[in-house]
């Protein structure tokens, strides 16, 4: 009995920091596919850049508490505010599995490759929570803008940890 | 797993369960925090400060977490 009890909290632990490493995880490669999206797409990523503690915030803490339920990339124009593309990453919670930190980049890319650029445009990171979800310092409640004028293209999968992944959408 | 930090210059600690989920952890460290600490009341980045604090030292795999000092406004 001894053993079972021993083991049993070997595997408590190990699970909560396998989590806590596939979040941290997950939160990193959400921003670094935004930012390769930018810079594929021609667009300055100062503005990302200038704010990525606040993403990375408002991203861990809902993971944390598995509040979070998509994140977004919106590119839109900067007048009209009409959207010309959005990437969306719908995070999927899993439990259990062997620990794994997969980020398919390469399909990222080619994905990304076929959307176009759009310089001169501006861009945002929005990302929708469960109801009543924490407040995260420099987030705000907003509106996504209308993507009804463009084509979804689903990806598949592209982030894949034991705790969480993202599937990727495309609207172009 | 035991919770350390530090508030007023003063150094505190508490345990809470060895739950495997993050945002169980998460909700019983702030649940205790404002139960102690009434000054949290009007603190509303105090979840996303735990939340933080829990995900840094998880996963560097230790079994206690230092919340830092608490003092500081968010």
């Amino acid at each position: 009995m001894g053993e079972i009890l021993v083991a049993s909290g070997v595997n408590v632990r190990t699970s909560v920091h396998v989590t806590a490493r596939s979040y941290t995880y997950l939160a990193n490669e959400i921003n670094r596919i935004f930012l390769e999206t930018i810079t594929r797409s021609g667009l300055d990523p100062t503005d990302l850049t200038s704010i990525q503690d606040i993403i990375e915030n408002g991203l861990r803490t809902w993971l944390t508490l598995r509040q979070l339920e998509v994140a977004y990339l919106e590119v839109y124009e900067p007048i009209s505010g009409k959207v010309r593309t959005r990437i969306d990453l719908k995070i999927e919670y899993t439990a259990g599995g062997d620990e794994r930190y997969q980020t398919d980049i390469d399909r990222v890319r080619r994905e990304l490759g076929t959307g176009g650029k759009f310089a001169g445009c501006q861009y945002r990171v929005v990302a929708t929570t469960t109801p009543g979800a924490a407040q995260v310092k420099g987030w705000g409640e907003t509106t996504l803008g209308d993507v009804s004028h463009l084509t979804r293209r689903n990806v598949g999968q592209v982030i894949d940890t034991a705790a969480a992944g993202a599937v990727m959408s495309i609207f172009s | 797993m035991l919770i350390k930090y530090t508030l007023s210059s003063q150094a505190h600690e508490f345990d809470i369960s060895d739950s495997d989920d993050l945002a169980v952890l998460c909700s019983e460290t702030e649940d205790r925090l404002r139960s102690d600490h009434p000054e949290f009341a009007d603190e509303e980045y105090l979840t996303q400060r735990v939340a933080d604090a829990l995900l840094n030292g998880l996963a560097d795999d230790k079994q206690e977490v230092d919340l830092g000092d608490l003092s500081r406004s968010s």
